[in-house]
């Protein structure tokens, strides 16, 4: 007798139980159903993006996941590389002084008289934005800053996007991870 | 939208050039992101099996050598190697700014890591905290011995995870910031990062950890405090064979890292509550509900400011769309108004709550344990001398 109750009550505890689960879950679906969900990323607005360089100190990753993206498409292959050389440049070659990039991670190639190929090494960038800035300025905006989402970790509030002054970092959708001006690609 | 706006940067000032070799323009390089090679899906059914392992584990078992190899696990794949961001405590800011935020997207994934271990908590109490947590597990092993703080301060203490869950919930549902994302004490070790004075937090409270088992479960934790009232429904929490085979040897008592195990109290009372210490409570209530609404309302003050709407109207020149920006101001003043004296309210109905729990005077006769603070770890199992022969 006192084990029959004792099965009853646990029985229905179990169904009490069962149905609050129940409850919660559709809750947590109806949260879900009522909005567009998509797996997230953060990405860099280009058009809000004023090139300030505040990524390379901000992001906590060092270096930082911002990286400089070159848009082969959109470049003009041209000899003098506005986004390579320094403005006052001394010499058209690959001394120091002369290069805009800070840890030399523009690499040059000749290809055809008078054009060059420039790579971008992602290991040396540190996304300063002074090849994008100088580019943009003087040449076809070809080098534009993005973040290497294959180093970004995702972080739930992002440092760099909290900070930056123009609010040109968004959360984009997963499945298209990168804004670049798509008609040149 | 976005990428029809992107053109306008690109500007063709130098024309694509003909070359006379045959060198084809390479692709841009884009490396996709890391996380997307492993469906995310597959995170709350990997939650689901743990959590059922835990559960086998405590409950059949009965096994701390078992549970401690799980925890090792749980710390080595949650923790180093997710970098411990299959986090439910986290959750909880993305589960409250969803439901402040129509727009913020969720994932159904997301959604579940929330939900798995509270249902979880109704059917078998709070095994997440055992082994599924990799910051629970990471204490569990950086524990050395387990000295008790005076019992007053430790029933302060343990109203900390009641607020840390409402400021988290308030900061979070007015998209201010993930404070318990940038507060974590823990995730800088399994990242290997530390922030600016970070590491020095860190190295305290793993020293008090040393001394006194799960400070940040006991004392922090804001999602512990979710599954310590979801626990409420669960139907018994971990049955030491307590009745006859007793000896009050206290072993289990001692090593309790929450305190969850309740001694006998021989000493007979007539009720099962204090009235005398009720009827002060009932007195004092409105008081603490008068305190919490002008705590709430000061806060309010200080969390307005940091409105970028309230911002951007206070920095704005005189033009046409002055009034817009004013409109946006005063509702976002109203919104973070209301939300601040709802959480005045929540943190003094914490209070009263805790204190008419303490009225309550236990007449137990064996040891019994607290399923709202058995935390799962089956260190118990492992020093009671009865339950030795028993193991498996």
């Amino acid at each position: 007798m006192m084990n029959q109750n004792n099965n009853t009550i646990s029985r229905r505890n179990f169904f009490r139980k069962l149905i609050g689960s129940i409850i919660l879950l559709c809750s947590g679906v109806l949260l879900w159903k009522k909005r567009e969900t998509y797996q997230t990323v953060w990405q860099i607005d280009p058009n809000k993006c004023q090139n300030c360089g505040d990524c390379a100190v901000n992001c906590v990753m060092t270096p930082s996941a911002v990286k400089c993206f070159h848009l082969y498409a959109t470049c003009g292959f041209c000899d003098f590389c506005s986004g390579y050389y320094q403005n006052n440049y001394i010499e058209r070659n690959s001394a120091a002084e002369n290069l805009r990039c800070p840890t030399n991670a523009i690499k040059r190639q000749f290809i055809d008289d008078p054009y060059f190929e420039y790579k971008i090494d992602q290991n040396l960038c540190i996304g300063c934005g002074r090849c994008a800035e100088a580019c943009q300025a003087f040449g076809n905006g070809s080098l534009i800053l993005q973040i290497n989402q294959d180093i970004c970790k995702q972080c739930n509030v992002c440092n760099i996007a909290t900070l930056c002054k123009y609010d040109a970092i968004i959360k984009i959708d997963a499945k298209s991870p990168y804004l670049l001006p798509e008609k040149y690609l | 939208m976005i990428i029809n706006n992107i053109i306008n940067i690109a500007e063709f000032r130098f024309p694509k050039p003909d070359f006379s070799t045959n060198y084809e323009i390479p692709p841009t390089p884009l490396p996709s992101p890391e996380f997307m090679n492993v469906p995310e899906i597959y995170n709350p059914i990997i939650l689901c099996i743990i959590l059922a392992l835990t559960a086998f584990i405590f409950y059949k078992l009965r096994s701390r050598k078992i549970q401690i190899f799980l925890i090792f696990l749980v710390v080595i794949v949650f923790g180093f190697i997710k970098n411990g961001c299959l986090c439910s405590i986290g959750s909880i800011q993305t589960i409250s700014l969803a439901i402040a935020d129509k727009t913020y997207p969720v994932t159904i994934s997301q959604i579940l890591i929330f939900l798995i271990p509270i249902i979880a908590a109704i059917f078998w109490g709070r095994i997440f905290c055992g082994a599924a947590c990799p910051i629970g597990g990471i204490q569990d092993i950086l524990n050395y011995k387990n000295f008790r703080i005076p019992k007053p301060l430790h029933e302060l203490l343990t109203l900390g995870p009641f607020f840390c869950l409402g400021f988290a919930v308030l900061y979070a549902a007015l998209n201010i910031d993930f404070i318990i994302c940038s507060h974590d004490p823990y995730v800088g070790i399994f990242r290997m990062t530390f922030a600016k004075g970070a590491f020095i937090a860190t190295l305290i409270i793993i020293l008090i950890g040393l001394v006194n088992a799960r400070p940040y479960c006991k004392y922090m934790c804001p999602y512990g405090a979710i599954l310590k009232v979801f626990s409420i429904f669960s139907s018994k929490p971990a049955d030491i064979p307590i009745d006859k085979d007793c000896i009050n040897c206290d072993f289990c008592k001692d090593v309790c890292p929450t305190n969850a195990i309740i001694p006998p109290n021989t000493k007979f009372e007539k009720h099962n509550i204090s009235i005398n210490r009720l009827k002060i409570c009932l007195a004092i209530s409105p008081g603490i509900i008068a305190i919490g609404l002008i705590f709430g309302l000061h806060i309010g003050k200080g969390l307005i400011l940091k409105n970028p709407d309230v911002i951007l109207f206070n920095n704005a020149l005189p033009n046409n769309n002055i009034q817009i920006l004013m409109n946006n101001a005063i509702n976002a003043e109203k919104k973070i108004k209301i939300a601040t004296m709802i959480f005045g309210l929540y943190l003094a109905a914490v209070i009263i709550i805790k204190l008419i729990s303490l009225c309550k005077v236990r007449q137990n006769t064996t040891y019994i344990i607290d399923k709202l603070n058995c935390v799962c770890c089956s260190r118990c199992y492992k020093l009671c001398p009865k339950n030795q022969t028993k193991k498996v």
